[in-house]
């Protein structure tokens, strides 16, 4: 369990509080999605997860053990996996598969182990033919995969992601979010994951929206998913279905208010003619 | 005048393990005026694209002309000119910024170009405004301190400040909030219908794109698999799938029912267009919204 505690955050003394008494639980296994406006705060929390950043006031809490004390740091990082949002931040080796074997090297994994969890973390986000390259050569995607494996090969309890397919195309991040959902619900690592698209978070467990400072909802997206007035509170764009289900009431077709799919939405209509 | 690309092929690397040919054959006419989308899995070489047409980076082969001028044959003390007029935002913004402020960063470029410190205070603030960027509130803010998506809209703002006649932008979108994002797509159709600013934007998502382009291309290992006007997205919508691409879902449910046997227009480009085709052959438009 992760647990935030009365969190309070500001970069610098006297200025402004960025976070203003946070609180909330994470429980193992489970799916977390956040949201929340440009500069609201989100990549701020995901730094606390593990502890680089430290609450100005307040604690942290992973399955008990405190960010704010030394000692129980590098176990808190051993299992709280945090990916950041710009890759090149956590790239750090000359050669693909240095840099995934980088974190499993730092917790004394024997080599033949690692090649073994390097190979298969660069298989999972398709980037096996790639194990030989120098990032700096690969497009912006490419990275984002790479730095996704160096941190799936750790095997982390807590799995945090800022913004982890921002750049990647539709087909990929089907491959990188069905990923992502299988070692959740298979391995129970829990994800926590920081977006502006809600489409990627839509199955989480529950939606943490943070706004002026505050947790301002943390429910289950079928708890928020009529509420336009938080949506827009969370910079989050409706889903495409339920702008177009507007579009198509505005204009005499009227749904009652259910999920729809693509082929139930054609299906619906195919009954109107 | 337009851009013409000219058979142009982009090898990166030769003659090494890890040689790429990142862009093969391009053949392409870019028209004054344009909103181009360009979409593409990873790798399949749209940043090389944009860095190609702004100079930055030489084709093995093959020419591309802007304004007339074959860029490719310019000599490399020339090629700011090429790059004030052909403006890009890279795909990560920390790759161009470097200035200690908010105002330095984005004054960087006109001051550059020789323009007075009165008109590049204008510059930057008209600039921040079409990115979404508060003049008070982050003129002095250190840009390493600001979050991801405050950081794009420095990058984007940083380009808008040049006044470029060709504005290329590499996934403007991607950390942006939605307000961020009817921001750009405001500023770009603002910009392009004000000065016919050309634009060419690289997104991984089709419904980003749609709101503002009026053509799209794929690209897939380096060609161009597809090159359509936007409102022609519902008639290739098995192309768009086996390229990877996911269409956006008022164009994938148009072109069902058109399977299904609705004898209806599918050539649009917004939801709002799509519903009211829909509305029209079922027959649930009010008259005089019909008659219209
Ligand atoms: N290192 C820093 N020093 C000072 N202020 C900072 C620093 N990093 C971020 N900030 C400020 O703190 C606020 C929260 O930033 P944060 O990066 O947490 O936002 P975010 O929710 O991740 O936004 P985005 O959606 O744009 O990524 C913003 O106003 C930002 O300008
Ligand atoms: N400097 C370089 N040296 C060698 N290969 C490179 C270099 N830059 C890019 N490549 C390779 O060229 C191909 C095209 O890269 P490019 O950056 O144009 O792709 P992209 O379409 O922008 O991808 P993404 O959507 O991931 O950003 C990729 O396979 C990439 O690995
Ligand atoms: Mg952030
Ligand atoms: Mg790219």
């Amino acid at each position: 369990m992760i647990e935030f505690v009365n969190v309070h955050y500001y970069y610098k003394e006297n200025s402004s509080l960025i976070l203003n008494n946070i609180s909330f639980t994470i429980n193992k296994g489970e799916f977390i999605g956040i949201v929340g406006r440009n500069g609201s705060g989100k990549s701020t929390l995901a730094r606390m997860f593990n502890g680089i950043l430290i609450p100005s006031k307040g604690k942290v809490l992973v399955d008990g053990l405190d960010t704010r004390k030394a000692e129980d740091l590098i176990k808190i990082r051993r299992k709280v996996g945090l990916l950041l949002p710009n890759p090149d931040n956590q790239i750090v080796s000359s050669v693909v598969e240095e840099d995934v074997a980088f974190g499993l090297e730092n917790l004394g994994i024997k080599p033949e182990e690692i090649r073994l969890q390097v190979d298969e973390a660069l298989k999972l986000v398709e980037m096996e033919e790639f194990k030989k390259h120098p990032p700096y050569l690969l497009s912006g995607g490419q990275k984002q995969r790479v730095a996704l494996a160096g941190i799936l090969a750790l095997k982390p309890d807590y799995l945090v992601l800022d913004e982890p397919t921002s750049m990647i195309e539709p087909e990929g991040r089907k491959l990188i979010t069905g990923l992502l959902k299988q070692i959740n619900s298979e391995l129970g690592v829990a994800l926590i994951w920081i977006t502006h698209d809600l489409e990627e978070i839509i199955e989480a467990d529950r939606i943490l929206v943070v706004a002026n400072g505050k947790v301002k909802e943390y429910k289950k997206p079928k708890e928020l998913l009529g509420k336009a007035d938080i949506w827009k509170e969370a910079g989050i764009e409706p889903l495409a279905i339920t702008q177009f289900m507007q579009n198509l009431k505005q204009y005499g077709i009227d749904f009652k208010p259910e999920e729809f799919t693509v082929q139930e939405m054609v299906d619906f209509l195919c009954r109107l003619k | 005048m337009p851009i013409k690309i000219k058979g142009v092929t982009h090898i990166y690397k030769k003659g090494t393990p890890f040689e790429k040919k990142a862009l093969e054959d391009i053949f392409l006419n870019i028209e004054n005026g344009e909103i181009l989308g360009i979409m593409g899995k990873s790798g399949s070489g749209k940043s090389t694209f944009l860095q190609l047409l702004n100079g930055l980076l030489r084709p093995c082969r093959g020419k591309i002309i802007v304004d007339d001028y074959d860029i490719t044959m310019i000599p490399a003390d020339e090629i700011a000119a090429v790059r004030r007029e052909v403006g890009l935002v890279f795909q990560f913004p920390e790759e161009q910024i470097f200035e200690t402020d908010v105002y330095k960063e984005i004054a960087f470029g006109p001051k550059n170009l020789g323009i007075d410190e009165k008109k590049t205070f204008e510059r930057v603030k008209t600039a921040m405004k079409l990115t979404g960027l508060e003049y008070v509130k982050f003129k002095d803010r250190r840009p390493n301190e600001l979050s991801g998506g405050e950081k794009r809209r420095v990058g984007i703002a940083d380009i808008l400040a040049l006044n470029p006649r060709y504005l290329l932008l590499d996934e403007p979108f991607a950390a942006l909030d939605y307000e961020g994002r009817r921001k750009i797509y405001q500023s770009i159709k603002e910009l392009n219908q004000t000065r016919g600013t050309t634009t060419i934007i690289v997104s991984h998502n089709l419904e980003y794109l749609v709101p503002v382009c009026n053509r799209l291309l794929i690209l897939a290992d380096g060609r161009v698999k597809l090159d359509i006007k936007i409102d022609e997205i519902a008639l290739y919508i098995k192309e768009i799938k086996n390229l990877g691409v996911s269409p956006p879902l008022h164009h994938e449910v148009l072109y069902y029912l058109k399977e299904k046997g609705f004898n209806i227009n599918v050539k649009v480009r917004t939801r709002e267009e799509a519903a009211r085709e829909i509305a029209k052959y079922l027959g649930t438009l009010k008259d005089e919204v019909k008659s219209g």
